[in-house]
């Protein structure tokens, strides 16, 4: 530990994104580029998330990529966007969920930090495409009794996404937009959902997720095991 | 009247203590556009409370402050102490320390605070005053004596009656029977400290605790030294914790008070940022040095008022000094050989 450690407090969250393809046609893809940067405002204006909590951004879609280190929001100039391109490989995201999440509480700790059990924000538009597989990676990220640090995890559907799946996914937290609805609008509300249980979350005294109410447009589907 | 009776000192300035970098909260004043320091719309904001004598050969400091979070919301400070002075039918004198930490998601736990702080002080000096008192009896039946004396007194207040009935000193403003016990959750810490050094300058004290408010030992040595049982670390750190009046289990430990020592209770909102499982932070290195011996009001309420970014819950500590007039070396005397 590092001889200046101040003991502060973080709480980390992880919003991981689909940007496969079909995210696109949808108008998912401009729906995330434009609240991704009301939802970095809104923290950074906040004098006590901003101190606390730190955010990542990771997307998915042939192969997980990380395009927003974990951060304070202060220290962000921009947000990143995504871009849609290829399928929608869940395990390639879950995978580097954890190779993130064990660099990250590793490298705070090392500073002194003091770190709370990470968040993760999962949304995405469809189905797995990798049917066969995705299901061992994300049970090695979430079984607490083998993986101290398992986040916890709140998921989002859209359009061609399973209300099932949804359920498998989401840890503490599952919801799927109403089909009829706007899938772009539905991703609208849904960050906006996602920034009101950052700010929650951060904002108390003891922090931890809180679970925001379903989004506009979107109902909670019952947690489900893996 | 002399044309210089008004003289500011300018050696004791109670300025600022930062901590690392400072939050961002810490960048405004409280009278700033901001509003980020707000009234508590109900009353009992406690931005402010302090203690501070003497009993025997103990100095007693106590603080409370509003943290952050509460000031930003408009909401009370959820923490509260008191303290207590009581002698047994021997004629043992003891001072009573009671720290209570009101749990965030309880509804009521700033008056839960207060109430059970206060109830927590006046039973232990009234116990201690029985023919039948006994350290050792207490201790096998502290979680008893808060089962029936304590808890059912927590949840009872007058019952509004009347559009104009007024609530009683803050407690809520709903019939007892409709307020659940999870809305009064604290966590309790209680130390008793005799008020004289026993011999060889060592005295028997005892730490009761519910919940995670450190009991901490600062020895004249300058190290902190937790007496209480300690977790392992589980690889993120939790916010849960038990609290009072859910569970009556109290943690009861023996220790040893030195002279020269200093008995240290304080809720998370401090003790998180003074030691964790690494060890010392650099908060608690300050204060190390800093309450090796007893302190004027203001400039422990200025320690308390320490600015740490994520440093935003209510902040409470009450010191013990075995010692009022320390007699300490400059540097830590060499251990026996």
């Amino acid at each position: 530990m590092s001889e200046t450690a101040t003991g502060e407090n973080i709480l980390p969250f992880y919003i991981v994104c689909d940007e496969s393809g079909s995210m696109e046609g949808i108008g998912g893809i401009d729906a995330i580029n434009s609240g991704l940067p009301e939802l970095h405002s809104t923290i950074a204006s906040d004098p006590l998330v901003s101190d606390k909590c730190r955010i990542g951004l990771i997307s998915f879609s042939d192969i997980a990529e990380e395009l927003l280190p974990l951060s304070r929001a202060t220290d962000i100039p921009a947000m990143p966007g995504v871009q849609a391109k290829g399928v929608t490989n869940y395990g390639e995201a879950f995978n580097l969920l954890r190779y993130v999440i064990d660099r990250d509480i590793d490298a705070l700790k090392q500073h002194g930090y003091q770190v709370y059990r990470p968040a993760v924000f999962f949304i995405t538009d469809g189905e797995p495409t990798d049917d066969q597989t995705w299901e061992q990676t994300y049970r090695a990220l979430i079984d607490k009794t083998t993986y101290r640090r398992a986040p916890n995890i709140i998921a989002f559907g859209v359009n061609g996404a399973n209300a099932a799946t949804i359920g498998k996914i989401g840890t503490v937290g599952a919801f799927i937009a109403s089909s009829g609805i706007n899938p772009g609008n539905a991703l609208k509300e849904i960050l906006r959902s996602l920034t009101s249980s950052i700010v929650s979350s951060s904002s108390s005294s003891s922090p931890q997720l809180v679970v925001p109410a379903a989004p506009d447009g979107c109902t909670a589907v019952p947690l489900q095991t893996v | 009247m002399s044309g210089d009776s008004v003289r500011v000192d300018a050696s004791h300035p109670v300025s600022k203590l930062t901590i690392g970098d400072g939050s961002v909260f810490g960048t405004n004043d409280w009278w700033s556009n901001d509003d980020w320091h707000k009234l508590s719309v109900t009353g009992f904001a406690c931005d402010v409370a302090c203690d501070a004598g003497t009993v025997g050969e103990v100095a007693v400091a106590a603080v409370s402050i509003r943290g952050h979070k509460h000031r930003v919301d408009g909401s009370p400070n959820e923490d509260s102490f008191a303290v207590r002075v009581a002698k047994d039918v021997n004629g043992n004198e003891y001072v009573i320390l009671v720290l209570c930490d009101g749990l965030s998601s309880a509804k009521f736990s700033s008056y839960a605070a207060r109430r059970t702080s206060a109830l927590v002080a006046d039973l232990l000096q009234r116990l201690m005053s029985d023919t039948v008192f006994s350290i050792d009896r207490l201790k096998d039946n502290f979680g008893l004596c808060l089962t029936e004396f304590v808890a059912p007194e927590l949840i009872r207040w007058p019952n509004p009656s009347g559009e104009l009935s007024l609530p009683a000193y803050g407690c809520p403003e709903k019939q007892s029977s409709e307020v659940s016990p999870a809305d009064l959750l604290v966590t309790l810490t209680v130390a008793l400290v005799p008020t004289t050094n026993g011999t060889k300058g060592a005295s028997d004290i005892l730490i009761a605790s519910i919940g995670d408010s450190p009991a901490l030992i600062l020895t004249q040595r300058g190290e902190w030294v937790r007496p209480e049982r300690n977790s392992t670390d589980d690889g993120v750190l939790s916010t849960a914790t038990a609290a009072f009046p859910k569970s009556t289990d109290v943690v009861v430990t023996d220790a040893v008070l030195y002279e020269g020592d200093c008995l240290c209770l304080m809720s998370d909102g401090v003790g998180n940022f003074v030691m964790n499982k690494s060890g010392t932070l650099r908060l608690g290195t300050h204060l190390a040095e800093a309450w090796r011996n007893p302190r004027d009001l203001p400039t422990l309420v200025r320690d308390i008022s320490f600015d740490l970014r994520s440093a935003d819950d209510d902040r409470t500590v009450i010191l013990c000094w075995t010692d009022r007039e320390p007699k300490r070396p400059e540097t830590p005397p060499e251990a026996d050989e």
